[in-house]
Protein backbone atom coordinates (compact mmCIF):
# COMPACT_ATOMS: atom_id res chain seq x y z
CA UNK A 1 0.00 0.00 0.00
CA UNK A 2 1.25 3.36 -0.94
CA UNK A 3 1.01 6.51 1.44
CA UNK A 4 0.41 9.61 -1.08
CA UNK A 5 0.82 11.82 2.43
CA UNK A 6 1.28 10.88 5.71
CA UNK A 7 -1.93 12.29 7.77
CA UNK A 8 -1.57 12.89 11.48
CA UNK A 9 -2.37 9.65 13.57
CA UNK A 10 -4.79 10.02 16.59
CA UNK A 11 -3.34 11.01 19.80
CA UNK A 12 -2.03 8.06 22.13
CA UNK A 13 -4.54 9.07 24.60
CA UNK A 14 -7.05 9.24 22.09
CA UNK A 15 -6.18 5.55 20.56
CA UNK A 16 -5.86 4.23 24.53
CA UNK A 17 -8.29 6.01 26.69
CA UNK A 18 -9.77 2.66 27.98
CA UNK A 19 -6.75 1.48 29.92
CA UNK A 20 -6.47 4.11 32.14
CA UNK A 21 -10.42 4.45 31.93
CA UNK A 22 -10.32 0.84 32.93
CA UNK A 23 -7.77 1.67 35.79
CA UNK A 24 -10.11 4.26 37.04
CA UNK A 25 -12.78 2.41 37.34
CA UNK A 26 -10.81 -0.28 39.57
CA UNK A 27 -9.50 2.84 41.60
CA UNK A 28 -13.22 4.43 41.78
CA UNK A 29 -14.56 0.72 42.85
CA UNK A 30 -12.05 0.37 45.47
CA UNK A 31 -13.33 3.82 46.64
CA UNK A 32 -16.99 3.14 46.69
CA UNK A 33 -17.15 0.32 48.31
CA UNK A 34 -15.12 1.71 51.13
CA UNK A 35 -17.13 4.61 51.36
CA UNK A 36 -20.97 3.68 50.05
CA UNK A 37 -23.44 1.53 51.15
CA UNK A 38 -24.51 -1.73 49.88
CA UNK A 39 -27.81 -0.44 49.10
CA UNK A 40 -26.26 1.89 46.83
CA UNK A 41 -23.51 -0.36 45.26
CA UNK A 42 -26.42 -2.63 44.06
CA UNK A 43 -27.98 -0.01 42.75
CA UNK A 44 -24.82 0.92 40.76
CA UNK A 45 -24.41 -2.60 39.61
CA UNK A 46 -27.52 -3.10 38.69
CA UNK A 47 -27.29 0.65 36.36
CA UNK A 48 -24.49 -0.99 35.09
CA UNK A 49 -26.12 -4.18 33.78
CA UNK A 50 -29.09 -2.47 32.67
CA UNK A 51 -26.35 0.09 30.36
CA UNK A 52 -24.52 -3.50 28.66
CA UNK A 53 -28.01 -4.77 27.86
CA UNK A 54 -29.36 -1.61 26.44
CA UNK A 55 -26.44 -0.92 24.18
CA UNK A 56 -26.09 -4.08 23.32
CA UNK A 57 -30.21 -4.52 22.22
CA UNK A 58 -29.98 -0.81 20.48
CA UNK A 59 -26.89 -2.60 18.33
CA UNK A 60 -29.35 -4.93 16.68
CA UNK A 61 -32.32 -2.53 16.61
CA UNK A 62 -31.19 0.90 16.53
CA UNK A 63 -28.07 0.43 14.16
CA UNK A 64 -28.85 -2.47 12.06
CA UNK A 65 -32.63 -2.39 12.30
CA UNK A 66 -33.40 -5.72 13.31
CA UNK A 67 -36.28 -5.72 15.45
CA UNK A 68 -35.16 -8.43 17.95
CA UNK A 69 -37.12 -9.41 21.12
CA UNK A 70 -35.07 -12.22 22.32
CA UNK A 71 -32.47 -10.53 24.17
CA UNK A 72 -33.56 -11.70 27.41
CA UNK A 73 -33.27 -15.49 25.81
CA UNK A 74 -30.26 -14.87 24.87
CA UNK A 75 -29.21 -12.61 28.76
CA UNK A 76 -30.62 -16.05 30.28
CA UNK A 77 -28.48 -18.51 28.19
CA UNK A 78 -25.35 -16.11 29.76
CA UNK A 79 -26.86 -16.41 33.33
CA UNK A 80 -27.31 -19.62 33.62
CA UNK A 81 -24.03 -20.55 31.33
CA UNK A 82 -22.56 -18.52 34.21
CA UNK A 83 -24.04 -19.25 36.95
CA UNK A 84 -23.22 -23.50 36.85
CA UNK A 85 -20.10 -22.50 35.89
CA UNK A 86 -19.13 -21.25 39.22
CA UNK A 87 -21.86 -23.16 40.91
CA UNK A 88 -19.86 -26.99 39.29
CA UNK A 89 -17.47 -26.37 37.66
CA UNK A 90 -15.47 -23.87 39.59
CA UNK A 91 -15.62 -25.82 42.97
CA UNK A 92 -14.10 -29.03 40.77
CA UNK A 93 -11.27 -26.78 39.81
CA UNK A 94 -10.90 -25.74 43.59
CA UNK A 95 -11.60 -21.97 42.30
CA UNK A 96 -14.07 -20.69 45.31
CA UNK A 97 -13.61 -18.69 47.89
CA UNK A 98 -11.17 -16.19 45.85
CA UNK A 99 -10.64 -12.75 46.28
CA UNK A 100 -10.02 -9.74 45.16
CA UNK A 101 -7.66 -9.95 41.86
CA UNK A 102 -7.79 -13.84 41.63
CA UNK A 103 -11.52 -13.51 41.98
CA UNK A 104 -11.57 -10.69 39.04
CA UNK A 105 -9.54 -12.54 37.05
CA UNK A 106 -11.72 -16.16 37.13
CA UNK A 107 -14.73 -14.24 36.98
CA UNK A 108 -13.51 -12.72 33.51
CA UNK A 109 -13.27 -15.78 32.26
CA UNK A 110 -16.36 -16.54 33.32
CA UNK A 111 -18.02 -14.15 31.70
CA UNK A 112 -15.81 -14.63 28.60
CA UNK A 113 -17.44 -17.98 28.54
CA UNK A 114 -21.04 -16.98 29.08
CA UNK A 115 -20.70 -14.39 26.37
CA UNK A 116 -19.18 -16.72 24.12
CA UNK A 117 -22.20 -19.25 24.65
CA UNK A 118 -25.05 -16.74 24.47
CA UNK A 119 -22.87 -15.36 21.02
CA UNK A 120 -23.14 -19.21 19.65
CA UNK A 121 -27.08 -19.06 20.52
CA UNK A 122 -27.70 -15.95 18.51
CA UNK A 123 -26.14 -17.26 15.98
CA UNK A 124 -27.39 -20.50 15.77
CA UNK A 125 -31.27 -18.04 16.34
CA UNK A 126 -30.04 -15.71 13.90
CA UNK A 127 -29.26 -18.29 11.24
CA UNK A 128 -32.82 -18.82 9.95
CA UNK A 129 -34.33 -15.79 11.67
CA UNK A 130 -32.49 -12.83 10.35
CA UNK A 131 -33.90 -13.89 6.48
CA UNK A 132 -36.93 -12.38 8.02
CA UNK A 133 -38.20 -8.98 8.27
CA UNK A 134 -39.46 -6.30 10.61
CA UNK A 135 -42.59 -7.93 12.49
CA UNK A 136 -41.57 -11.75 11.17
CA UNK A 137 -38.35 -11.18 12.77
CA UNK A 138 -39.67 -9.77 16.24
CA UNK A 139 -42.31 -12.68 16.13
CA UNK A 140 -39.45 -15.58 15.67
CA UNK A 141 -37.25 -14.10 18.35
CA UNK A 142 -39.78 -13.65 20.94
CA UNK A 143 -40.53 -17.17 20.37
CA UNK A 144 -37.28 -17.50 20.81
CA UNK A 145 -37.25 -15.74 24.50
CA UNK A 146 -39.77 -18.39 25.32
CA UNK A 147 -38.42 -21.52 24.25
CA UNK A 148 -35.06 -20.38 26.05
CA UNK A 149 -37.26 -19.93 29.00
CA UNK A 150 -39.71 -22.97 29.17
CA UNK A 151 -36.25 -25.19 28.65
CA UNK A 152 -34.41 -24.07 31.49
CA UNK A 153 -38.14 -23.81 33.45
CA UNK A 154 -38.37 -28.07 32.64
CA UNK A 155 -34.84 -28.99 32.97
CA UNK A 156 -33.62 -30.42 36.19
CA UNK A 157 -30.25 -29.94 35.69
CA UNK A 158 -30.81 -26.08 35.56
CA UNK A 159 -33.32 -26.11 38.68
CA UNK A 160 -36.26 -26.04 36.90
CA UNK A 161 -38.54 -23.79 38.36
CA UNK A 162 -36.54 -23.54 41.46
CA UNK A 163 -33.85 -21.97 39.87
CA UNK A 164 -30.69 -22.00 40.72
CA UNK A 165 -29.21 -20.43 44.38
CA UNK A 166 -26.25 -20.59 45.68
CA UNK A 167 -24.07 -18.49 43.47
CA UNK A 168 -21.27 -16.87 44.90
CA UNK A 169 -21.12 -13.30 45.12
CA UNK A 170 -18.91 -12.06 42.67
CA UNK A 171 -20.34 -9.04 40.70
CA UNK A 172 -18.18 -6.41 42.03
CA UNK A 173 -18.13 -2.55 40.88
CA UNK A 174 -15.24 -3.17 38.69
CA UNK A 175 -16.77 -6.38 36.60
CA UNK A 176 -19.69 -4.20 36.03
CA UNK A 177 -18.04 -1.30 34.94
CA UNK A 178 -14.95 -2.32 33.12
CA UNK A 179 -17.10 -4.50 31.00
CA UNK A 180 -19.48 -1.40 30.35
CA UNK A 181 -16.29 0.04 29.34
CA UNK A 182 -15.01 -2.84 26.98
CA UNK A 183 -18.49 -3.03 25.76
CA UNK A 184 -18.68 0.88 24.99
CA UNK A 185 -15.33 0.73 23.04
CA UNK A 186 -16.35 -1.69 21.11
CA UNK A 187 -19.50 -0.30 19.82
CA UNK A 188 -18.75 2.55 19.33
CA UNK A 189 -15.35 2.23 17.35
CA UNK A 190 -16.99 -0.50 14.96
CA UNK A 191 -19.87 2.22 14.94
CA UNK A 192 -17.64 4.59 12.97
CA UNK A 193 -15.84 2.04 10.53
CA UNK A 194 -16.68 0.78 7.38
CA UNK A 195 -18.71 -2.32 9.21
CA UNK A 196 -20.93 0.35 10.99
CA UNK A 197 -21.46 2.29 8.33
CA UNK A 198 -22.30 -0.72 6.47
CA UNK A 199 -24.99 -1.48 9.53
CA UNK A 200 -26.70 2.03 9.37
CA UNK A 201 -26.66 1.33 5.36
CA UNK A 202 -28.78 -2.07 5.86
CA UNK A 203 -31.51 -0.46 8.39
CA UNK A 204 -31.62 2.76 5.59
CA UNK A 205 -31.91 0.69 2.61
CA UNK A 206 -31.54 -2.78 2.00
CA UNK A 207 -31.70 -2.92 -1.40
CA UNK A 208 -29.31 0.06 -1.91
CA UNK A 209 -27.03 -1.60 0.46
CA UNK A 210 -27.03 -5.11 -1.67
CA UNK A 211 -26.33 -2.95 -4.65
CA UNK A 212 -23.45 -1.24 -3.08
CA UNK A 213 -22.31 -5.24 -2.28
CA UNK A 214 -23.04 -5.84 1.12
CA UNK A 215 -23.71 -8.86 2.00
CA UNK A 216 -26.83 -8.15 3.66
CA UNK A 217 -27.22 -11.53 5.61
CA UNK A 218 -23.71 -11.67 6.54
CA UNK A 219 -23.69 -8.21 8.39
CA UNK A 220 -26.98 -8.62 10.36
CA UNK A 221 -25.53 -12.05 11.62
CA UNK A 222 -22.21 -10.81 12.81
CA UNK A 223 -24.27 -7.52 14.23
CA UNK A 224 -26.58 -10.31 16.08
CA UNK A 225 -23.99 -12.56 17.05
CA UNK A 226 -22.20 -9.70 18.66
CA UNK A 227 -25.15 -8.17 20.63
CA UNK A 228 -25.90 -11.65 21.65
CA UNK A 229 -22.20 -11.91 23.08
CA UNK A 230 -22.77 -8.27 25.24
CA UNK A 231 -26.48 -9.66 26.60
CA UNK A 232 -24.52 -13.25 27.81
CA UNK A 233 -22.11 -10.75 29.90
CA UNK A 234 -24.74 -8.92 31.24
CA UNK A 235 -26.62 -12.38 32.00
CA UNK A 236 -23.81 -13.00 33.92
CA UNK A 237 -22.96 -10.29 35.96
CA UNK A 238 -26.76 -10.40 36.63
CA UNK A 239 -26.56 -13.75 38.26
CA UNK A 240 -23.17 -13.57 40.28
CA UNK A 241 -25.09 -9.95 41.63
CA UNK A 242 -28.23 -11.53 42.50
CA UNK A 243 -27.04 -14.69 43.60
CA UNK A 244 -30.27 -16.56 42.68
CA UNK A 245 -31.49 -17.08 38.94
CA UNK A 246 -34.70 -18.45 37.70
CA UNK A 247 -36.40 -18.73 34.78
CA UNK A 248 -39.23 -16.01 35.73
CA UNK A 249 -36.60 -13.12 35.64
CA UNK A 250 -35.74 -13.84 31.94
CA UNK A 251 -39.48 -13.99 30.50
CA UNK A 252 -40.58 -11.36 28.14
CA UNK A 253 -41.02 -8.93 30.19
CA UNK A 254 -37.53 -8.38 30.74
CA UNK A 255 -36.98 -7.67 26.66
CA UNK A 256 -39.85 -5.21 26.94
CA UNK A 257 -37.90 -3.03 29.34
CA UNK A 258 -34.40 -3.45 27.74
CA UNK A 259 -36.42 -2.48 24.20
CA UNK A 260 -37.98 0.68 26.86
CA UNK A 261 -34.41 1.78 27.92
CA UNK A 262 -33.31 1.68 23.70
CA UNK A 263 -36.66 3.39 22.85
CA UNK A 264 -36.24 6.03 25.19
CA UNK A 265 -32.89 6.86 24.79
CA UNK A 266 -32.95 6.94 21.39
CA UNK A 267 -32.65 4.26 18.58
CA UNK A 268 -29.20 4.31 16.91
CA UNK A 269 -27.71 6.53 19.61
CA UNK A 270 -25.03 4.31 22.10
CA UNK A 271 -25.16 7.41 24.15
CA UNK A 272 -28.64 7.36 24.57
CA UNK A 273 -29.03 3.78 25.43
CA UNK A 274 -26.47 4.53 28.03
CA UNK A 275 -28.62 7.69 29.81
CA UNK A 276 -31.59 6.32 29.34
CA UNK A 277 -30.30 2.65 31.13
CA UNK A 278 -28.81 4.79 33.88
CA UNK A 279 -32.50 6.87 34.22
CA UNK A 280 -34.79 4.02 34.55
CA UNK A 281 -32.71 2.21 36.89
CA UNK A 282 -32.42 5.17 39.28
CA UNK A 283 -35.92 6.38 38.41
CA UNK A 284 -37.46 2.95 39.65
CA UNK A 285 -35.54 3.13 42.77
CA UNK A 286 -35.94 6.80 43.22
CA UNK A 287 -39.92 6.50 43.43
CA UNK A 288 -39.46 3.74 45.89
CA UNK A 289 -39.62 5.84 49.11
CA UNK A 290 -43.15 7.50 48.04
CA UNK A 291 -44.82 3.76 47.80
CA UNK A 292 -43.21 3.34 51.81
CA UNK A 293 -45.24 6.60 52.87
CA UNK A 294 -48.54 6.20 50.75
CA UNK A 295 -48.38 2.54 51.31
CA UNK A 296 -50.11 2.43 48.23
CA UNK A 297 -48.12 1.06 45.05
CA UNK A 298 -47.37 4.37 43.34
CA UNK A 299 -44.46 3.18 41.54
CA UNK A 300 -45.20 1.34 38.36
CA UNK A 301 -47.86 3.70 37.62
CA UNK A 302 -45.06 7.21 37.98
CA UNK A 303 -42.93 5.02 35.89
CA UNK A 304 -44.90 4.64 33.30
CA UNK A 305 -46.43 8.04 33.54
CA UNK A 306 -42.99 8.89 32.73
CA UNK A 307 -42.55 6.77 30.06
CA UNK A 308 -45.82 8.23 28.19
CA UNK A 309 -45.25 11.68 28.53
CA UNK A 310 -40.99 11.44 27.63
CA UNK A 311 -42.56 9.65 24.48
CA UNK A 312 -44.88 12.27 24.04
CA UNK A 313 -42.38 15.08 24.35
CA UNK A 314 -39.50 13.26 22.49
CA UNK A 315 -41.02 10.66 20.20
CA UNK A 316 -37.73 10.12 18.83
CA UNK A 317 -36.01 9.37 21.97
CA UNK A 318 -33.49 11.49 24.35
CA UNK A 319 -30.89 11.11 21.94
CA UNK A 320 -32.78 10.58 18.74
CA UNK A 321 -29.76 9.00 16.56
CA UNK A 322 -26.96 11.69 17.81
CA UNK A 323 -24.16 10.51 19.67
CA UNK A 324 -22.03 12.22 22.19
CA UNK A 325 -18.25 12.09 21.59
CA UNK A 326 -15.29 14.16 21.40
CA UNK A 327 -15.18 15.48 18.21
CA UNK A 328 -19.29 16.27 18.54
CA UNK A 329 -18.41 18.41 21.57
CA UNK A 330 -15.55 19.88 19.95
CA UNK A 331 -17.93 20.65 17.13
CA UNK A 332 -20.01 22.50 19.86
CA UNK A 333 -17.60 24.40 20.56
CA UNK A 334 -15.24 25.60 17.60
CA UNK A 335 -18.47 26.95 15.36
CA UNK A 336 -20.95 29.49 16.47
CA UNK B 1 -14.70 -6.31 -32.52
CA UNK B 2 -13.23 -7.15 -28.49
CA UNK B 3 -15.31 -9.24 -25.92
CA UNK B 4 -17.85 -7.06 -25.15
CA UNK B 5 -18.48 -5.52 -21.72
CA UNK B 6 -22.06 -6.75 -21.18
CA UNK B 7 -23.66 -9.89 -23.83
CA UNK B 8 -27.16 -11.02 -23.15
CA UNK B 9 -27.79 -14.19 -24.96
CA UNK B 10 -31.47 -14.71 -25.88
CA UNK B 11 -32.67 -13.93 -22.19
CA UNK B 12 -35.99 -15.12 -21.30
CA UNK B 13 -37.50 -14.29 -18.04
CA UNK B 14 -41.28 -16.18 -17.59
CA UNK B 15 -43.68 -14.98 -14.90
CA UNK B 16 -46.82 -17.35 -14.77
CA UNK B 17 -48.56 -16.91 -18.15
CA UNK B 18 -46.35 -13.69 -18.50
CA UNK B 19 -43.23 -13.82 -21.03
CA UNK B 20 -41.91 -10.67 -19.53
CA UNK B 21 -38.85 -10.72 -21.70
CA UNK B 22 -38.73 -12.78 -24.59
CA UNK B 23 -35.51 -13.93 -26.16
CA UNK B 24 -33.99 -11.19 -25.70
CA UNK B 25 -30.23 -10.37 -27.22
CA UNK B 26 -27.66 -7.70 -27.41
CA UNK B 27 -24.48 -6.59 -26.22
CA UNK B 28 -22.45 -3.72 -24.70
CA UNK B 29 -19.44 -2.44 -25.83
CA UNK B 30 -16.74 -0.57 -23.47
CA UNK B 31 -17.41 3.23 -23.62
CA UNK B 32 -21.06 3.30 -24.94
CA UNK B 33 -24.02 4.91 -23.24
CA UNK B 34 -26.26 2.04 -24.25
CA UNK B 35 -30.26 3.44 -23.91
CA UNK B 36 -33.32 1.13 -23.58
CA UNK B 37 -36.45 2.48 -24.44
CA UNK B 38 -40.10 1.05 -25.07
CA UNK B 39 -43.69 2.00 -23.95
CA UNK B 40 -44.85 1.01 -20.37
CA UNK B 41 -44.86 -2.51 -19.94
CA UNK B 42 -42.09 -3.12 -22.48
CA UNK B 43 -39.95 -5.00 -20.05
CA UNK B 44 -37.11 -2.43 -19.38
CA UNK B 45 -37.69 -2.69 -16.04
CA UNK B 46 -37.48 -6.80 -15.70
CA UNK B 47 -34.48 -6.36 -18.06
CA UNK B 48 -32.79 -4.40 -15.58
CA UNK B 49 -33.72 -6.42 -12.61
CA UNK B 50 -32.03 -9.28 -14.36
CA UNK B 51 -29.66 -6.92 -14.95
CA UNK B 52 -28.86 -5.72 -11.22
CA UNK B 53 -28.95 -9.67 -10.01
CA UNK B 54 -32.47 -9.57 -8.58
CA UNK B 55 -34.21 -11.95 -11.03
CA UNK B 56 -33.23 -14.88 -12.29
CA UNK B 57 -33.47 -15.64 -16.31
CA UNK B 58 -35.65 -18.35 -17.17
CA UNK B 59 -32.99 -19.42 -19.79
CA UNK B 60 -30.25 -17.78 -21.57
CA UNK B 61 -27.22 -16.13 -20.27
CA UNK B 62 -25.99 -13.00 -19.74
CA UNK B 63 -22.02 -12.53 -19.55
CA UNK B 64 -20.22 -9.58 -17.84
CA UNK B 65 -16.32 -9.49 -19.54
CA UNK B 66 -16.50 -12.54 -21.22
CA UNK B 67 -18.10 -14.36 -18.15
CA UNK B 68 -21.14 -15.44 -17.23
CA UNK B 69 -23.10 -13.55 -13.92
CA UNK B 70 -23.99 -15.09 -10.92
CA UNK B 71 -27.99 -14.97 -10.88
CA UNK B 72 -30.41 -13.96 -7.71
CA UNK B 73 -27.34 -12.43 -6.23
CA UNK B 74 -26.90 -8.18 -6.05
CA UNK B 75 -24.03 -8.09 -4.06
CA UNK B 76 -21.98 -9.99 -6.20
CA UNK B 77 -22.93 -7.83 -9.24
CA UNK B 78 -21.33 -4.48 -7.45
CA UNK B 79 -18.53 -6.80 -6.56
CA UNK B 80 -18.17 -7.56 -10.44
CA UNK B 81 -18.18 -4.25 -11.62
CA UNK B 82 -21.47 -3.53 -12.06
CA UNK B 83 -23.17 -0.10 -9.82
CA UNK B 84 -26.50 1.44 -10.56
CA UNK B 85 -28.98 3.89 -9.44
CA UNK B 86 -32.65 3.26 -8.55
CA UNK B 87 -35.83 5.12 -10.12
CA UNK B 88 -37.08 6.39 -6.88
CA UNK B 89 -33.56 7.22 -5.72
CA UNK B 90 -32.19 4.71 -2.59
CA UNK B 91 -30.34 7.17 -0.59
CA UNK B 92 -29.63 6.12 3.00
CA UNK B 93 -31.53 9.24 3.74
CA UNK B 94 -30.86 9.45 7.43
CA UNK B 95 -26.94 9.63 6.84
CA UNK B 96 -25.03 12.69 5.47
CA UNK B 97 -24.43 12.84 1.84
CA UNK B 98 -20.52 11.84 2.44
CA UNK B 99 -21.25 8.58 4.66
CA UNK B 100 -23.45 7.66 1.48
CA UNK B 101 -20.35 7.78 -0.84
CA UNK B 102 -18.18 6.40 1.98
CA UNK B 103 -20.50 3.11 2.70
CA UNK B 104 -19.85 2.92 -1.35
CA UNK B 105 -16.51 3.24 -1.30
CA UNK B 106 -15.69 0.76 1.96
CA UNK B 107 -17.19 -1.88 -0.66
CA UNK B 108 -14.69 -0.80 -3.70
CA UNK B 109 -12.15 -3.13 -4.79
CA UNK B 110 -9.68 -0.06 -3.69
CA UNK B 111 -10.26 -0.25 0.18
CA UNK B 112 -10.72 -4.24 1.16
CA UNK B 113 -12.98 -3.96 4.44
CA UNK B 114 -10.15 -3.93 7.44
CA UNK B 115 -10.55 -6.60 10.66
CA UNK B 116 -12.93 -5.81 13.28
CA UNK B 117 -9.90 -5.73 15.89
CA UNK B 118 -8.35 -3.24 13.70
CA UNK B 119 -11.38 -1.25 13.66
CA UNK B 120 -11.47 -1.31 17.69
CA UNK B 121 -7.77 -1.00 18.11
CA UNK B 122 -7.48 1.91 15.56
CA UNK B 123 -3.86 0.98 14.28
CA UNK B 124 -2.31 3.57 11.97
CA UNK B 125 -2.96 1.57 8.88
CA UNK B 126 -6.46 1.50 9.72
CA UNK B 127 -6.13 5.49 10.23
CA UNK B 128 -4.26 6.06 7.36
CA UNK B 129 -7.08 3.98 4.99
CA UNK B 130 -9.66 5.59 6.85
CA UNK B 131 -8.37 9.15 5.71
CA UNK B 132 -7.55 8.17 2.13
CA UNK B 133 -10.68 7.00 1.67
CA UNK B 134 -12.16 10.23 3.33
CA UNK B 135 -10.13 12.42 0.95
CA UNK B 136 -11.38 10.03 -1.74
CA UNK B 137 -14.64 10.76 -0.84
CA UNK B 138 -14.55 14.56 -0.96
CA UNK B 139 -12.58 14.24 -4.14
CA UNK B 140 -15.91 12.78 -5.41
CA UNK B 141 -18.30 14.64 -3.90
CA UNK B 142 -16.45 17.44 -5.80
CA UNK B 143 -16.30 15.98 -8.64
CA UNK B 144 -20.10 15.93 -8.84
CA UNK B 145 -20.20 18.89 -7.49
CA UNK B 146 -21.71 18.57 -4.47
CA UNK B 147 -19.23 19.57 -1.94
CA UNK B 148 -20.89 21.63 0.15
CA UNK B 149 -23.55 19.31 0.76
CA UNK B 150 -21.02 16.86 2.41
CA UNK B 151 -21.94 16.68 6.28
CA UNK B 152 -25.87 17.48 5.18
CA UNK B 153 -28.61 14.66 6.06
CA UNK B 154 -29.44 13.64 2.67
CA UNK B 155 -32.95 13.65 3.00
CA UNK B 156 -32.56 17.50 3.51
CA UNK B 157 -31.01 17.72 0.20
CA UNK B 158 -32.70 19.33 -2.80
CA UNK B 159 -33.84 16.40 -5.41
CA UNK B 160 -31.31 17.35 -7.94
CA UNK B 161 -28.36 17.17 -5.10
CA UNK B 162 -29.83 13.40 -4.36
CA UNK B 163 -29.69 12.71 -7.96
CA UNK B 164 -26.46 13.53 -8.02
CA UNK B 165 -25.49 11.68 -5.00
CA UNK B 166 -26.79 8.73 -5.90
CA UNK B 167 -24.55 8.93 -9.03
CA UNK B 168 -21.28 9.87 -6.95
CA UNK B 169 -22.47 6.28 -4.98
CA UNK B 170 -22.37 5.06 -7.95
CA UNK B 171 -18.94 5.75 -8.99
CA UNK B 172 -16.93 5.37 -5.87
CA UNK B 173 -17.88 1.83 -6.46
CA UNK B 174 -15.47 2.23 -9.63
CA UNK B 175 -17.61 -0.06 -11.81
CA UNK B 176 -16.93 -0.55 -15.26
CA UNK B 177 -20.92 -0.22 -15.93
CA UNK B 178 -23.08 2.13 -14.21
CA UNK B 179 -26.89 1.30 -15.10
CA UNK B 180 -29.20 4.11 -14.60
CA UNK B 181 -32.82 3.53 -14.01
CA UNK B 182 -34.92 7.17 -15.65
CA UNK B 183 -31.52 9.40 -14.55
CA UNK B 184 -34.03 12.61 -16.07
CA UNK B 185 -36.97 11.48 -14.18
CA UNK B 186 -38.25 14.31 -11.87
CA UNK B 187 -35.76 16.87 -13.19
CA UNK B 188 -36.55 20.15 -15.10
CA UNK B 189 -35.24 20.42 -18.37
CA UNK B 190 -32.18 22.75 -17.02
CA UNK B 191 -31.12 20.08 -14.76
CA UNK B 192 -31.48 17.29 -17.56
CA UNK B 193 -29.02 19.19 -19.14
CA UNK B 194 -26.40 19.83 -16.52
CA UNK B 195 -26.82 15.68 -16.07
CA UNK B 196 -25.98 14.95 -19.91
CA UNK B 197 -22.89 17.01 -19.26
CA UNK B 198 -22.19 15.28 -16.16
CA UNK B 199 -22.39 11.83 -17.80
CA UNK B 200 -20.29 13.04 -20.76
CA UNK B 201 -17.12 13.92 -18.26
CA UNK B 202 -17.69 11.10 -16.78
CA UNK B 203 -17.46 8.79 -19.35
CA UNK B 204 -14.23 10.74 -20.49
CA UNK B 205 -12.41 10.47 -17.63
CA UNK B 206 -13.48 7.16 -16.15
CA UNK B 207 -13.72 5.24 -19.29
CA UNK B 208 -17.10 4.33 -17.41
CA UNK B 209 -19.80 2.69 -20.31
CA UNK B 210 -23.37 3.25 -19.19
CA UNK B 211 -26.54 1.82 -19.85
CA UNK B 212 -29.77 3.56 -19.25
CA UNK B 213 -34.08 3.08 -19.20
CA UNK B 214 -35.10 6.43 -20.22
CA UNK B 215 -38.50 8.23 -20.68
CA UNK B 216 -36.91 11.55 -21.60
CA UNK B 217 -36.70 10.78 -25.49
CA UNK B 218 -34.64 13.78 -26.50
CA UNK B 219 -32.20 12.85 -23.55
CA UNK B 220 -31.91 9.63 -25.27
CA UNK B 221 -31.81 10.36 -28.93
CA UNK B 222 -29.05 12.91 -27.96
CA UNK B 223 -26.73 10.92 -25.24
CA UNK B 224 -27.10 7.24 -26.53
CA UNK B 225 -25.73 5.26 -28.95
CA UNK B 226 -26.87 2.43 -29.61
CA UNK B 227 -30.25 2.21 -28.72
CA UNK B 228 -32.14 -0.55 -27.59
CA UNK B 229 -35.82 -0.87 -28.56
CA UNK B 230 -38.43 -3.03 -26.46
CA UNK B 231 -41.64 -3.83 -26.51
CA UNK B 232 -43.70 -6.20 -24.84
CA UNK B 233 -40.59 -8.11 -23.71
CA UNK B 234 -39.40 -8.83 -27.32
CA UNK B 235 -36.32 -6.91 -28.62
CA UNK B 236 -38.28 -4.80 -32.09
CA UNK B 237 -35.06 -2.67 -32.78
CA UNK B 238 -31.14 -1.92 -31.86
CA UNK B 239 -29.13 0.57 -33.71
CA UNK B 240 -28.34 4.23 -33.83
CA UNK B 241 -30.84 6.61 -32.96
CA UNK B 242 -31.66 7.43 -36.46
CA UNK B 243 -31.89 4.12 -37.87
CA UNK B 244 -34.42 3.25 -34.70
CA UNK B 245 -36.53 6.44 -35.12
CA UNK B 246 -36.90 5.32 -38.99
CA UNK B 247 -37.69 1.51 -37.91
CA UNK B 248 -41.27 0.76 -39.07
CA UNK B 249 -42.16 -1.25 -36.03
CA UNK B 250 -40.71 1.53 -33.39
CA UNK B 251 -42.99 3.53 -34.57
CA UNK B 252 -46.07 1.27 -34.51
CA UNK B 253 -45.21 0.32 -30.95
CA UNK B 254 -45.07 3.98 -30.08
CA UNK B 255 -47.63 5.41 -32.50
CA UNK B 256 -49.73 2.67 -32.58
CA UNK B 257 -51.49 0.69 -35.83
CA UNK B 258 -53.82 -0.79 -37.44
CA UNK B 259 -51.90 -4.39 -36.85
CA UNK B 260 -51.76 -4.25 -33.24
CA UNK B 261 -52.30 -7.17 -31.62
CA UNK B 262 -51.47 -9.28 -34.58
Amino acid sequence: MKKSKSTPHLSVIHRFWFIPAIAAVAGIGYGLEAGLNAYAMSLLANTGISILLAISLNWVIGITGQFSLGHAGLMAVGAYTSALLSLRLAPALSLTGLTGFAESAVFSVNLLIAGLVAAFFGFLLGLPSLRLKGDYLAIVTLGFGEVIRVLFLNIDAFGGARGLPGIPNSTHFFDVFSWVLIAVLIFSRILNSPEGRALKAVREDPIAAQALGIELFQFKLKAFVLGAFFAGVAGGLYAHFLQYINPQGFDFNRSFEIMIMVVLGGMGSLTGSVVAATLLTILKEALRPLQEITHIDFRMILYSLALIILMLLRPQGLFGSKELSLTFLKRLGGKR
Amino acid sequence: MSTPLLQFESVSIQFGGLRALDDVSFSIHEGQVFGIIGPNGAGKTTLFNVLTGIYRPTSGKIRFRGQEVPYGEPESMAHLGIARTFQNLRLFRELSALDNVLIALDASPDFPRPSRLSAVLRTNDYQDREARKLERAMELLREIGIERFADQKTRQLPYGVQKRLELARALALQPKLILLDEPAAGLNAQETHELLGLLGTLREKHGITFCLIEHDMKLVMGLCQPILVLNFGKRLACGTPAEVQNDEEVKNAYLGSRSHGK
